[in-house]
């Protein structure tokens, strides 16, 4: 059990309050890895999707910039060799003197991972992700090459020369399906989630846990949230309601605001029924950025002062969350926000609670 | 055309005076390698791939964030990775890069090799894929819209990337001694690469390849890879070869042996030019080759700095326009290269162009 502030990287400076596309930023990149060190997040989730910069090479070169920071790389099984796979994890550890980390993505939706030539169906590509890591696992600690012939993966003589630095590098692993439970319960280390109330998180922790203890794991959770805060609740209450303008104003304009990823991508769904539950949750969890982007992207937020937001994700820390993935609207000003208040008090809340 | 002169980054300091386990990654070592090579004039640096090797996609884009203007030579296997993410991938660091990425496409190694990683087709089913696997990077590289590919070796719909090459697109080094390698990078390369080789040598493949890309409408560059001994004089210069053979030599049971690449037709090659005698043209030195036989890419230069140009230029006369060019210590050959050859050499090609445009 591991408490962590993770951040959310980006590859421009971008967000649904200033949306820019098709831009990579190096001289961002770095600053922002920087800021997010500065400000005390113990990590950062470089993303990937099928159109995206590569995260990999990404986080490789903001480790160079960076002492402390580590990573969570989002990855997706299916487009590389397991084997060379393993390998450029092993070397970012490597570069990063041991803060590497790797996210299991799987799901995506169809229509994505087809734009990489991958026709498998959703409930085969969980199959696929648990051999892909037992690979990786099996890659980072072999001390001699070694044969595989699994369900979906064959080499001879796979090896990689150069180990982690990490005992493990932490894999991370994101789904909500049945698949999804049952493949990630068996092998993953930190099970993501996303944005819910107190008591749909409690139940997607329990259903996980459950099926973890089945094969005798205990793996960590991580719960990404968007946050607004300012110095009063009201103040932080009207910042939502500005932002929330800002965006509806971009989407007037034609600008498309997240990832359309099919009307029937479960994700876009789930977001959407949250948002219909009402557009205050529990005791300040916001849904009308959720709902004007139609579930578009994880826009559900904690809207109050630092101090607030604090002690909600407290609860959340109480009923078993243990990394939080903590993502505002203004990029970097966020960032150095969050430095100053909320990284700080809520790290003191969880030292006292433990 | 202008000269491009490259060096040589390895994932730690070895040498083969100073052997260091091939298991160790040294970002520190890394580091120093980019930025003396950096400081000495180098356009670009060779980062190596191979089926147990650390990856090189990593250790560039770290690169990237500690040089300004050095650029990569990518070494690169298709098979292993999707070829529009290997594009997106490739993209991505040539942007972190400034734009002075370039991919060098590795298709043969060994069987052995490629089985490592999963892939079982034979050499011949290898080249086929790459001629369509370079046509797709160069695709998603180029295309404003989402594409759509059902080839022989892969399918996709809807395939894209937001991130573009800086410059539009990223050159393509191509490598491989064989005969389907020269049919292969005829097709598809914009520089067709090389182990050292004598000139003689590369006017051979100059014209081999050229006379099949001609046909095709294409007409690659070209690079050789020579290592050099600089000394202040000729005398010195072969005095430091000799006492570098010795030294070699005796280490030599202690060095890594590249086993996998010894049976590619590349390094046949230089087993093949070792056989022809120790010094070849004018200052063309097989020693290390002779005692390092095929693990070896040691064809040597040997002489004081005038003579090392005019040797250089007579492979730009040949019509070979990029060089790997390295000595035998990895930091401190480096910064005599840059010193001692690197400026001469640039002033020579701006002379002979200048001149070609007189005539």
């Amino acid at each position: 059990m591991a408490f962590e502030v993770v951040g959310l990287h980006f590859f421009a400076d971008s967000s649904e309050a200033h949306p820019v596309r098709g831009v990579y930023d190096p001289q961002f990149l770095r600053d922002y890895a920087v800021a997010h060190e500065e400000a005390g997040f113990d990590r950062v989730l470089v993303g990937q999707t099928a159109t995206w910069p590569d995260p990999l090479s990404t986080a490789a070169h903001i480790a160079a910039v960076t002492k402390t920071l580590k990573f969570m790389v989002a990855h997706r099984p299916g487009f590389i060799a397991p084997t060379m796979a393993a390998r450029m994890f092993a070397t970012l550890d490597q570069a990063s003197d041991g803060r590497a980390g790797i996210h299991i993505i799987t799901g995506a939706s169809d229509v994505e991972t087809q734009a990489d030539g991958d026709y498998l169906t959703k409930e085969q590509r969980y199959h696929r992700s648990r051999e892909y890591v037992e690979i990786l696992r099996r890659m980072w600690s072999s001390d001699a090459p070694f044969d595989h012939a699994g369900e979906w993966y064959r080499f001879n003589g796979a090896f990689a020369l150069v180990k982690p630095v990490q005992d493990q590098i932490p894999v991370f692993w994101a789904g909500n399906s049945d698949a999804a439970v049952q493949m990630g319960a068996q092998v993953c280390d930190v099970y993501a989630i996303g944005p819910a109330t107190l008591a749909d998180t409690g139940a997607t922790i329990t259903r996980f846990k459950q099926e973890a203890a089945r094969h005798g794991r205990n793996p960590d959770v991580s719960m990404s949230m968007r946050v607004i805060v300012a110095d009063t609740e009201d103040a932080a209450w009207e910042k939502a309601e500005r932002l929330l303008g800002t965006v509806m104003d971009h989407m007037a304009s034609g600008k498309q605001i997240g990832r359309d990823k099919g009307d029937n991508d479960p994700g876009t769904l789930a977001l959407k029924r949250q948002a219909a539950m009402g557009e205050r949750l529990d005791e300040r969890l916001w849904t009308g950025m959720t709902r004007a982007t139609e579930g578009r992207l994880h826009a559900t937020a904690l809207v109050g002062t630092p101090d607030q937001v604090a002690a909600a994700l407290e609860k959340y820390h109480a009923i078993g969350v243990d990394r939080f993935l903590l993502n505002g609207f203004y990029t970097i000003d966020d960032v150095r926000l969050f430095g100053e208040g909320l990284v700080p008090v809520l790290r003191r809340r969880i030292a006292g609670a433990v | 055309m202008p000269i491009e002169i490259n060096g040589l980054i390895n994932h730690n300091m070895a040498s083969e005076l100073s052997p260091v386990p091939v298991s160790h990654y040294d970002i520190d070592a890394i580091v120093k390698l980019a930025k003396v090579q950096e400081a000495a004039g180098y356009d670009r640096v060779l980062i190596a791939n191979a089926a147990t090797m650390p990856d090189n996609f990593t250790t560039a884009a770290y690169v990237g964030a500690v040089t300004e203007r050095l650029g990569v030579m990518l070494a690169h296997r298709p098979g292993f990775i999707a070829p529009t993410m290997a594009a997106r991938m490739l993209a991505t660091l040539d942007r972190l890069l400034g734009g002075r990425l370039g991919v060098h496409i590795i298709t043969g190694a060994s069987d052995i090799e490629m089985q490592c990683d999963g892939d079982f087709h034979t050499k011949e089913e290898r080249y086929d894929r790459s001629i369509e696997y370079i046509d797709i990077l160069r695709r998603i590289w180029a295309s404003e819209s989402p594409v759509d590919h059902d080839g022989k070796w892969y399918r996709f719909n809807g395939g894209y990337a937001e991130i573009k090459p800086l410059n539009g697109t990223i050159p393509v080094f191509f490598g491989g001694m064989s005969p389907m390698a020269i049919a292969t990078g005829a097709a598809c390369a914009d520089v067709f690469a090389t182990l050292s080789d004598t000139v003689a040598g590369m006017t051979e493949v100059v014209q081999k390849v050229s006379a099949a890309a001609q046909p095709l409408g294409r007409k690659p560059d070209f690079l050789v890879s020579l290592r050099l001994v600089v000394g202040e004089s000729e005398d010195k210069a072969w005095a430091q070869a000799a006492d570098l053979k010795a030294r070699i030599a005796a280490l030599e049971d202690k060095a890594e042996k590249n086993k996998v690449a010894a049976s590619a037709a590349g390094f046949a090659r230089t087993a093949e030019l070792a056989g022809k005698g120790e010094r070849l043209e004018k200052c063309f030195w097989n020693g290390i080759n002779e005692i390092r036989g095929a693990h070896s890419n040691s064809g040597t230069l040997v002489g004081d700095p005038d003579q090392l140009v005019e040797a250089i230029m007579d492979y730009w006369d040949a019509g070979v326009h990029k060089f790997i060019l390295r000595g035998y210590d990895p930091i401190g050959d480096a910064e005599i290269i840059g010193r001692d050859i690197i400026p001469a050499l640039r002033r020579k090609v701006a002379e002979r162009e200048a001149s070609m445009e007189v005539q």
